[in-house]
């Protein structure tokens, strides 16, 4: 009787592991296979000024040219991305390159400031627009 | 066959069983040993059927009180309520309806529901069903069962192409491969068999008899009782009349004990006068094919000749007919439930496919049109009252007239075939006068026939066909569900009619005595064939014997057969 | 003698009409040999799960599973999940999947409860019970999705923010499976022209020399198909699956032998309606684009219907009955509107097909499966008779 008991708790036990796992598989997609929208602005924030130019490329694809005040899109499919920024001053040569990764964890969309993030602060994620 | 401790296997104890006031059995006791086989021998409704139910824990039982007495296994008290129980508890059952999965091999079928599974890790978190079946080793015990049985059936057959007797031992089969069966009940399995078939499953029970397995063994054929058991049981009307060592009993002895009433007879007095329509002695010869010369041949065309019928009827399989009834004759037709009796009216009439040569009054009758039966002048009066007999939710008067109506033109007023109306009053005139011939108790002739008490329905079914005056009147069960009163008045009509009119009347009844009260011949219907027809006046106990599959040729009391073993007195 | 070869006729005639009519229209259609193998190869690998999800049923017994819309339901709420979230490749399609299997299962059961009440009659109720969840669906998604349903994407929601909207696009999932392993098959030709458009890098080429233009074929798609039908062999050998075969042909021998029979079904129901829903959602996923309120309609209809072409019977299908069928029933779909137009000028005549024959050919079966059935009792009932 007791044996018996143990085996249906082991069944159950073996079935919730096995449910659990298949919550955390959900999960798991959820996170890697997301596609998310990634705002670039190229707006005055702060102290950093809008930026003369700016050629921007994520994960190494299109470049996409920012003029002032202007605002791109790009989608990526993933929580990490790798985010490249050519900063163009008044003459027309690249005067700054910026390379970061960035991990979105759980967030979908984000927007990058572009002036704030040329100019290496941290805090150039800006709410992304509804 | 020796047991451990000398204790019997099985042990009834004043079993008995009531059906909401009715009495179905009653002060049942008797003991089976391990390696016996017992044989169960009685009449349908005897209560043989009411016991199996009992003993293997069927929940027609439960559901309606339970059952009186005790039973003891290994003289341990036991108490089943569901098969399940009884099975686990090691007693097995074959039924006479094969519980077989057509498309399925003998193998799969031995082991329906037990087969031999392949563990896996799957089966171990989802269940064991998961797993796949090991098919070798179910062939292997597949072939232990067959070869318990000594028969010769591969494992690998598949059911609906087997013949019928191969499906029985697969049946059997399936029982014996349970590990734990130590009782087997068989209930009529050579009923399907033919006689080769038969003498290999005797010799297979034998067989297994021998190996420490209780067999009780039901059947009504008499011979293979005698050859295969060792102890026989008689039930006749609930009660245990005989449990006697095979040996000491006479083939006649069983037969008489299974149908003889003396007592009852003297109660009910139905046996008042036997009619007094002679019938040549003549007939009766031609009849049993004795190939005595009778003294008058008088060439008297019969009303009805049958030859060789068939009939398709679910239940009550007729095989090969062949007999004829004289005209003015009472013939009844009996014999025990399922072998065909029903069968036999239901099929001349048309209702079930049949087959073979039915002449009425020397012309062919067309099979299976029960519009030409009915224009030929015959009517059916069915045993199913309430589904064939009569519209439950239309007045009496509808349902006395209505045959006659539609047949005969009758009780219509107008033009035929151009418009006609029903003549109410004429329909309610015929109706009165069969309720006051009758005496039919209702409310009127405008009640519903549905309303009416089953005695009551009876009769209106019976107005219905004497209204169509008919020539030859087929009857069927005639007085089931009636109380006795209404039994002595609906044979006492039937008597009267005859005598008045001349119809040939056709009983088929599974009350012995109500034919022999009633018909001048009785022909008595065994496995879809007639085992023979006698004289009213027979003994009960011959026409037990015929029951009981004893085709004999017999005149009266003398017996001219050869099925007994030992040389025993002529009565 | 002569029975055997009635016999032999009845139980394919279905597909030799199919066939004789496809051999009178393609010819009149004017597609090219290449052009049909394309067209047949995509319909096989969209169609074939959802065909596939029918057998179970009928080995239990239950006749045709029209409630196969129930699982294809589940699975386009998945996917309505999905597209809100943004899921998108592979990982949707999955997580679709994950997300359709309960609700699946939950509508299995349901659906297996109500047949259970139903025995003899299942497959007008499941036909029957697919409009009521239909409905339910409808109600689900018409108001309580972007409502109660949290659903955040403005794209999917109908303009008055709540209630999601009738075509939705499913760019995110599109083809995913079927470009999983692209491969094409070309000859010698064909293979050049090809990879002259395409590039050599991403594409499993299989050369065939006399073959005529380029084939794409779904490989991933064609290898989960090929999975299904090795899981069905080997559910039949499993003791859950022998069970299923002895309920589907008398389930009263069954019940007295122990076999928990409603439980059985229910168990064959919820299997069919799971099944149903991944087909539906490869089925989508090659279509790319997902009608909310229509898309589930006919996805039983279409797949019983080929299913019967194939040659399978009420009682009785096996994994070929599905391949001919889908081969058969396309083929009619692809060359009758061709074959119309250019026989007589209309080319409605190609959907009036369709739709006739897909009622048509469900109706033939059922009433042959009736009148087989008669024939056999009269047949057993003979053979007890001792032959006569």
């Amino acid at each position: 009787m007791f044996v018996a008991f143990l085996k249906f708790l082991m069944r159950w036990f073996q079935r919730l592991v096995l449910v659990a796992a298949l919550i955390a598989l959900g999960i798991w997609l959820f996170y890697i296979g997301r596609e998310h929208q990634i705002f670039l602005d190229n707006k005055t924030f702060g102290d950093f000024k809008a930026l003369e130019q700016v050629n921007v490329s994520i994960n190494n694809g299109e470049t996409v040219e920012l003029m002032p005040r202007e605002r791109d899109m790009k989608k990526v499919v993933g929580p990490k991305f790798e985010i490249k920024a050519e900063v163009f001053d008044d003459k027309g040569e690249i005067s700054n390159t910026i390379t970061k990764t960035i991990n979105l964890c759980f967030s979908k969309d984000i927007m990058i400031n572009l002036p704030a993030f040329a100019g290496g602060a941290e805090n150039f994620i800006v709410p992304s627009p509804k | 066959m020796d047991n451990n401790n000398n204790q019997p296997l099985l042990r009834l104890e004043h079993i008995g069983k009531e059906y909401y006031g009715n009495r179905v059995l009653s002060d049942i006791s008797f003991e089976i040993n391990p390696g016996e086989i017992i044989g169960l021998v009685g009449e349908n409704g005897a209560g043989k059927s009411t016991l199996l139910n009992i003993l293997f824990g069927n929940s027609v039982i439960h559901s309606t009180g339970g059952y009186d007495g005790n039973i003891y296994l290994d003289e341990k008290l036991v108490h089943f309520t569901t098969p399940h129980q009884a099975l686990a508890a090691g007693i097995g059952m074959v039924h006479q309806e094969f519980s077989l999965i057509p498309g399925f091999s003998a193998t799969e079928n031995i082991l329906l529901n037990r087969e031999v599974l392949n563990g896996s890790l799957m089966s171990y978190v989802f269940s064991e069903r998961v797993s796949t079946l090991d098919r070798s080793e179910m062939h292997k015990r597949a072939l232990t069962a067959i070869n318990t049985l000594g028969v010769n059936i591969s494992p690998d057959m598949l059911v609906n192409e087997m013949p019928v007797g191969y499906k029985q031992f697969i049946e059997i089969a399936r029982e014996i491969d349970r590990k734990n069966t130590r009782i087997l009940f068989l209930d009529e399995p050579t009923a399907v068999l033919t006689e080769s078939e038969a003498e290999i499953l005797l010799s297979a029970l034998k067989k297994l008899a021998r190996s420490g397995i209780a067999i009780i063994f039901i059947s009504h054929r008499l011979s293979e009782i005698k050859e295969l058991c060792s102890r026989i049981l008689v039930l006749r009307d609930g009660k245990l009349i005989t449990d006697q060592k095979s040996e000491d009993l006479t083939l006649r002895q069983i037969a008489s004990l299974m149908v003889g009433r003396e007592s009852l007879r003297k109660e009910e007095k139905l046996i008042e006068d036997i009619p007094e329509q002679p019938v040549e002695i003549g007939d009766i010869n031609e009849t049993l094919d004795l190939g005595q010369k009778p003294k008058k041949k008088k060439k008297k065309k019969p009303a009805l000749k049958v030859e060789h019928l068939w009939v398709d009827m679910p239940g009550e399989t007729v095989r090969d007919v062949s007999f004829e009834v004289m005209r003015g004759e009472i013939f009844g037709i009996g014999g025990l439930a399922g072998h065909g009796k029903l069968g036999i009216p239901n099929g001349i009439m048309g209702l079930y496919p049949a087959g073979g040569k039915v002449r009425l009054f020397g012309k062919r009758l067309t099979l299976n049109r029960p519009r030409v039966a009915l224009n030929r002048k015959m009517a059916f009066v069915s045993e199913d009252r309430r589904g064939v007999g009569l519209l439950l939710d239309e007045p009496l008067d509808w349902n006395i007239t209505f045959t006659a109506m539609q047949n005969q033109g009758r009780f219509l007023l107008g033009i035929p075939y151009i418009f006609q109306v029903r003549n109410e009053f004429a329909m309610a005139k015929e109706a009165q006068k069969f309720i006051d011939a009758l005496g039919i108790k209702c409310t009127g002739t405008s009640q519903k026939a549905g309303e009416l008490s089953g005695g009551n329905q009876q009769k209106v079914c019976l107005a219905k066909a004497f209204v169509l005056q008919p020539d030859i009147l087929l009857i069927c069960e005639p007085t089931r569900g009636i109380d006795i009163g209404a039994k002595t008045l609906v044979l006492d009509t039937l008597k009267e009619y005859n005598k008045e009119h001349g119809t040939t009347i056709i009983i088929t009844s599974s009350e012995l005595e109500e034919l022999r009260s009633v018909c001048n011949r009785v022909a008595i219907v065994d496995e879809g064939r007639i085992a023979g027809v006698l004289p009213a006046s027979s003994s009960a106990e011959d026409f037990g014997m015929l029951m009981m599959g004893q085709n004999s040729n017999f005149v009266g009391g003398e017996e001219v057969n050869t099925n007994e073993k030992e040389g025993e007195n002529i009565a | 003698m002569i029975r055997k070869f009635f016999d032999i006729v009845a139980n394919n005639a279905v597909p030799a009409i199919f066939i004789l009519i496809s051999a009178f229209a393609i010819p009149l259609s004017g597609f090219s040999a290449s052009y049909l193998v394309q067209e047949l190869l995509t319909r096989i690998g969209r169609n074939s799960f959802l065909i596939l999800s029918l057998l179970i049923p009928i080995m239990a017994g239950m006749g045709l599973n029209f409630g196969m819309v129930l699982g294809a339901m589940a699975g386009q709420i998945g996917l309505l999940f999905i597209c809100d979230w943004g899921v998108v490749g592979i990982p949707g399609m999955v997580l679709a999947c994950l997300i359709g299997t309960p609700i699946a299962i939950v509508l299995g059961i349901f659906c297996g409860h109500i047949l259970n009440r139903a025995k003899g009659r299942e497959m007008v109720t499941s036909y029957i019970l697919g409009f009521f969840i239909n409905g339910v669906y409808q109600m689900v998604v018409l108001y309580l999705m972007g409502w109660v349903i949290p659903i955040t994407n403005p794209t999917l929601l109908l303009s008055r923010g709540y209630g999601v909207r009738n075509a939705v696009s499913l760019m995110g999932i599109r083809g995913v499976l079927d470009n999983l392993l692209p491969t094409v098959i070309a000859g010698t030709e064909g293979a050049k022209q090809f990879l002259n458009v395409n590039g050599a890098n991403t594409y499993l080429l299989l050369q065939i020399p006399c073959l005529d233009g380029a084939i794409r074929l779904p490989l991933a798609t064609f290898i989960i198909i090929a999975l299904f039908c090795a899981f069905i062999i080997w559910f039949r050998k499993t003791k859950l699956g022998q069970d299923m075969r002895a309920i589907g042909q008398d389930q009263g021998v069954s019940h007295s032998s122990g076999i928990p029979v409603n439980r059985t079904r229910i168990i064959a129901i919820v299997i069919s309606t799971v099944l149903a829903c991944y087909g539906q959602i490869i089925y989508l996923q090659n279509m790319g684009t997902l009608n909310t309120y229509n898309s589930h309609d006919q996805a039983g209809m279409f797949s019983i219907a080929a299913l019967l072409i194939g040659g399978a019977s009420v009682s009785r299908a096996s994994i070929a009955n599905v391949f001919v069928g889908v081969i058969l029933f396309h083929l009619m779909f692809i060359v009758a509107p061709m074959a119309g137009k250019n026989l007589i000028g209309e080319a409605q005549i190609g959907e009036y097909f369709r739709v006739f024959v897909s009622y048509g050919i469900i109706a033939l079966a059922l009433v042959l499966h009736a009148w087989k059935r008669n024939r056999e009792r009269e047949a057993a009932r003979r053979s007890m008779r001792g032959d006569k």
